[in-house]
């Protein structure tokens, strides 16, 4: 495999995945904190 | 405006965000991604092409996503009600116009989907093995047998509606991780095949004097249009049930994201796959068409693979899974417009499930009469995309940033970048992608190009519009006219 296809795929991959996957995490997070709150009797209007 | 309708119950909530993303993912990856990506970026330049496709997914698709969540969350109706309700009753037509394009392709989606459930009930019972795949499809396209299959799907998708969004959410929490497994291992296997390098070069080498070829920019775009669901009224109808606190910009993001990951994995799975099998087929393969590829060329491939009818079962299993869940929330558009027009969910699922046997049937029968319809309401969503664009300017783009994507929930604020591209850019990609498009089919057939009752030409494309736009401009002054009458929601 080539260095540019390389690089191209690390980057497209990167992008593409590494997105995908940083605002999976950062969603279960908030999700976590959410369904506290509405624990705690707040709920959804 | 449609001030007084009542809009979807408090208790019809996804009861997780989990849940209305995965549906969301669900309705978003379908078909398109497994079947029409990998021959779309073989045959555009590999790495050029892929390079457009990310940057169109945040000038189309994400900007487009954060106005459907946004209508759905604030109207809480279906496509032509939230229309009215937020762009004014003389733009009713305009959603009625997204809901009918979504229709129609929902007629012809199912019989797709029944393709898929046979091939896997096929690749089960090795009906697929040691025959000719070439003389199966032939003998199954367009018979009785893709008319119960096309039956089978939709009955399939009727019974998750059914038990509204409650049972859209269940099915959505088993499918998609498992179809997000199947699509990994498939992508694994296929990569560690020996010669799959060739594959992932041909994939991501890019080709940079490709990128100043305007077909392909243009194919990115179109790509985007058609397998993110972004402008297709689909988001907005789920976006319907979401939590009143929760985001919007995140959950756009996510989304988008989510479906070109798996596109992505789609390409690497198909294109490995041919490289390392039968890398001197490959101009053959990439020809071959969404139905070329997928029912004739990936059995014959998945036939010389070692465990082969393992790994077809897992590709048509994978391949059902995405088309049944993307039918899914094409039924629960139409079933909410029948619920917003005063029907109880199961009367609106007996009109559903009727409307769609039939209307599907001459697709289910016919190869052409689907692949005209695949035309006809493929170039309609650049127009829906429009619409809901034209929409948000109506309402107000600056005001609908401020009071529902920023509002309390919003997991960040998105800029003023994104009212820009709704204002100015969505409409001028739009205009440009259906002007090419139609460009390109006065090409296709130079002499009837204007023919209104062949395949794939301009004329079938205007005659058919205008048919719908008369339509839905007629649907609009009735839905005026019974003023507001309450939505059935509170008694299904």
């Amino acid at each position: 495999m080539s260095a540019t296809a390389m690089i191209v795929m690390l980057a497209i991959c990167g992008v593409v995945w590494g997105g995908f996957g940083a605002m999976l995490i950062w969603m279960a997070l908030l999700e976590r904190r959410i369904s506290a709150s509405m624990v705690a009797g707040e709920p959804d209007q | 405006m449609d001030s007084e309708l009542p809009a979807a119950s408090v208790s019809e909530r996804f009861h997780s965000r989990w849940g209305l993303v995965l549906a969301t993912l669900g309705m978003a990856v379908g078909t398109g991604n497994i079947w029409r990506f990998p021959r779309i970026v073989a045959s555009n330049g590999g790495g050029s092409f892929l390079i457009a496709w990310v940057l169109f997914l945040f000038l189309w698709s994400v900007p487009l996503m954060i106005v459907e969540f946004s209508f759905g969350k604030r109207a809480r109706l279906g496509a032509l009600r939230a229309f009215r309700r937020l762009a004014g009753p003389g733009a009713g037509w305009m959603g009625g116009w997204v809901a009918l394009c979504a229709t129609a392709i929902m007629f012809y989606y199912s019989v797709v989907a029944g393709w898929c459930l046979r091939y896997f009930a096929a690749s089960i019972t090795g009906e697929l093995r040691g025959g000719d795949p070439q003389a199966f499809w032939s003998s199954y396209a367009g018979s009785y047998q893709a008319f119960l299959t096309h039956a089978v799907a939709l009955a399939l998708a009727v019974s998750v509606v059914w038990f509204g969004v409650r049972g859209i959410e269940r099915i959505a929490k088993i499918l998609i991780p498992l179809l997000a497994l199947l699509v990994v291992i498939l992508a694994i296997r296929a990569v560690t095949l020996p010669g799959a390098a060739a594959g992932l070069e041909f994939l991501f080498r890019p080709d940079w004097h490709a990128l100043r070829d305007v077909n392909i920019w243009l194919q990115a775009l179109t790509q985007n249009a058609w397998d993110t669901g972004a402008g297709w009224g689909l988001i907005l109808t789920y976006a319907i049930y979401m939590r009143a606190r929760e985001d919007v910009p995140l959950n756009s993001f996510l989304i988008a994201f989510g479906n070109n990951s798996m596109s992505l994995l789609a390409g690497i799975m198909v294109l490995c796959t041919v490289f390392a099998i039968n890398p001197g087929a490959r101009e053959d393969i990439v020809g071959a068409g969404n139905e070329g590829l997928t029912f004739i060329w990936m059995p014959r491939l998945f036939e010389q693979m070692p465990a082969g009818g393992f790994f077809m079962s897992f590709f048509f299993l994978a391949l059902s899974f995405a088309a049944l869940t993307s039918l899914i929330s094409m039924i629960e558009l139409v079933t909410r417009l029948l619920i917003d027009a005063g029907m109880i969910r199961r009367r609106a699922l007996g009109v559903v499930i009727c409307g769609g046997l039939w209307f599907g049937a001459p697709s289910a029968l016919s190869l052409a009469f689907l692949h005209n319809q695949d035309w006809v309401w493929g170039v309609g969503l650049m127009l829906s995309g429009l619409f809901f664009a034209l929409a948000a300017r109506r309402f107000g783009v600056e005001r609908l940033r401020r009071e529902v994507v920023n509002a309390e929930g919003a997991n960040f604020h998105v800029g003023r970048w994104w009212s820009f591209v709704i204002t100015v850019v969505v409409p001028l990609e739009a205009v440009i992608l259906m002007a090419w498009w139609l460009w390109e089919a006065r090409g296709w057939d130079p002499e009837g190009w204007l023919h209104p009752f062949r395949s794939a030409t301009v004329g079938t494309v205007l005659l058919q519009w205008l048919i719908a736009l008369i339509l839905v401009v007629l649907l609009n002054r009735w839905v005026g006219q019974r003023g507001t009458r309450g939505s059935g929601e509170a008694t299904s």
